[in-house]
């Protein structure tokens, strides 16, 4: 199924919020998780996925840090902060709030 | 890989960020690349068409350093951080050297040698030796400003050019019998303007770079406190400069430390070692004062006035504290690491 460019472009922030929530991740690993995860769905683009983060991390919801790997070269990391994760809940809420309104509208056309 | 280059040095060049976060940018960008390229060769590309596609997903990188350079604009737009801890290093500088060299301070009999030899007037040597003494401070002033603030290494000049008031505040020195030194820096603005300036611009050329960095917050500036040290012990009648050089160095190299890792993000553990600098600054300003004291009650000679010798005993003193210190730390990380990795 191909991706609607405008609901990728309204819920991507809350993905990659979501996706920081549990772990610290670098770009690529984001990129690759969220396309593994949706089963393809997103399938997000460097051009997009950077300039949010470093955005995300100019308003201080995540944090990022170089991190040493073992013969491999170092990486990016980003993690949420305190106020990511309060950035993160407001929209997890706004989120279940519309897709709850939106389904409910749904059904009821349904019937 | 040399494939990226030529893209990375697009992006680089069309990037409108402080070089700090212009080198971080393209570090990421780099290791993204790397890392999608050896995947695609995994997956049987050869190495060409997969530095291609590999590039493609970033896109045109004018177009992304566009998008990088707005969501980046705490880097793009003015840094009162980055301006303030340039200007505080010129002033803290031009203090430093008003107690060294002004009137009454430590280089102020030595430079009627230079006079005599060079057939200089009085006010030339010493305009000489000020633009010299100052012009590390506006190297280290342009690279702290960077780009966009390398103008600050020129502050004292622009202040008087600018700011009458300032001419006020010479006057006051002089009526409260402050070095002359300062009156010395204000009446020279153009050549000030001109040398101070085009110094910071080369600093602020080299700022890209994390060595010189390193070097300017951890050489330059505590130097320049140590100078303030020895001004402290050694003026005569400079010692209410070099008393007001001290604290202002302790404020402006304070400003300096706790800005920089802010600005330059360097790794991890950067806060820790400049505390620990600006620690052993403190320490040195204390033994100095503590030295001055006890060599006027045991060896004689006035309280405020330090010998060679005893400037010598105090900063062996400074030496082996610091060395101990560092080598306790450097004991304790690698500690730290043992107990980690086990």
């Amino acid at each position: 199924m191909k991706a609607d460019p405008q609901l990728v472009k309204g819920t991507v922030r809350l993905l990659v919020l979501r996706l920081l929530e549990r772990e610290p991740r670098y770009g690529y690993e984001m990129i690759r998780h969220l396309k593994d995860r949706s089963e393809g769905y997103f399938q997000l683009g460097e051009g997009a996925l950077y300039p949010l983060l470093h955005e995300l991390e100019e308003q201080g919801f995540v944090r990022a840090e170089w991190r040493e790997q073992e013969n491999r070269p170092r990486r990016r990391y980003y993690h949420l902060t305190a106020r990511g994760k309060r950035e993160l809940a407001r929209r997890m809420a706004t989120w279940e709030g519309f897709t709850k309104a939106v389904d409910l509208v749904l059904e009821a056309s349904h019937v | 890989m040399s494939e990226f280059n030529a893209y990375l040095a697009k992006l680089r060049a069309a990037l409108d960020v402080s070089p700090a976060r212009a080198d971080e940018i393209v570090a990421e960008a780099r290791t993204h690349l790397e890392a999608k390229a050896a995947e695609l060769r995994a997956s049987g590309l050869n190495r060409e068409d997969a530095a291609r596609q590999a590039v493609q997903g970033f896109g045109e990188p004018g177009e992304m350093a566009g998008q990088l350079t707005k969501a980046n604009g705490r880097w793009r737009e003015f840094s009162p951080f980055r301006m303030l801890a340039g200007i505080a290093v010129m002033f803290v500088a031009t203090l430093t050297v008003m107690a060294l060299a002004g009137h009454g301070g430590w280089l102020d009999d030595r430079w009627s040698w230079l006079n005599h030899r060079a057939g200089l007037a009085q006010s030339s040597a010493a305009m000489l030796i000020w633009l010299v003494l100052l012009a590390p401070a506006a190297l280290v002033a342009g690279m702290i400003g960077g780009r966009r603030h390398w103008w600050v290494a020129a502050t004292p000049a622009v202040l008087f050019v600018v700011t009458l008031p300032l001419y006020a505040v010479a006057m006051w020195a002089k009526a409260v019998q402050l070095p002359e030194g300062l009156l010395h820096v204000l009446v020279y603005p153009v050549a000030a303007l001109l040398l101070w300036g085009a110094l910071g611009r080369v600093g602020a050329r080299h700022a890209a770079s994390k060595a010189l960095r390193h070097w300017a917050i951890f050489v330059i500036a505590p130097l320049y406190a140590v100078l303030a040290a020895v001004a402290l012990g050694t003026a005569l009648n400079g010692l209410t400069a070099a008393f007001m050089a001290i604290i202002f160095s302790e404020i402006g190299i304070a400003a300096l430390l706790v800005t920089a890792p802010r600005e330059c993000r360097l790794e991890a553990g950067l806060r820790a070692r400049c505390l620990g600098a600006l620690a052993v600054l403190g320490g040195a300003l204390v033994v100095t004062l503590v030295a001055s004291h006890a060599e006027a009650m045991y060896l004689g000679g006035s309280p405020g006035r330090i010998s060679v010798l005893g400037w010598a005993i105090a900063a062996t003193a400074v030496t082996v504290l610091t060395g101990a210190l560092f080598g306790y730390h450097r004991w304790r990380e690698a500690k730290s690491k043992a107990t980690t990795t086990q």
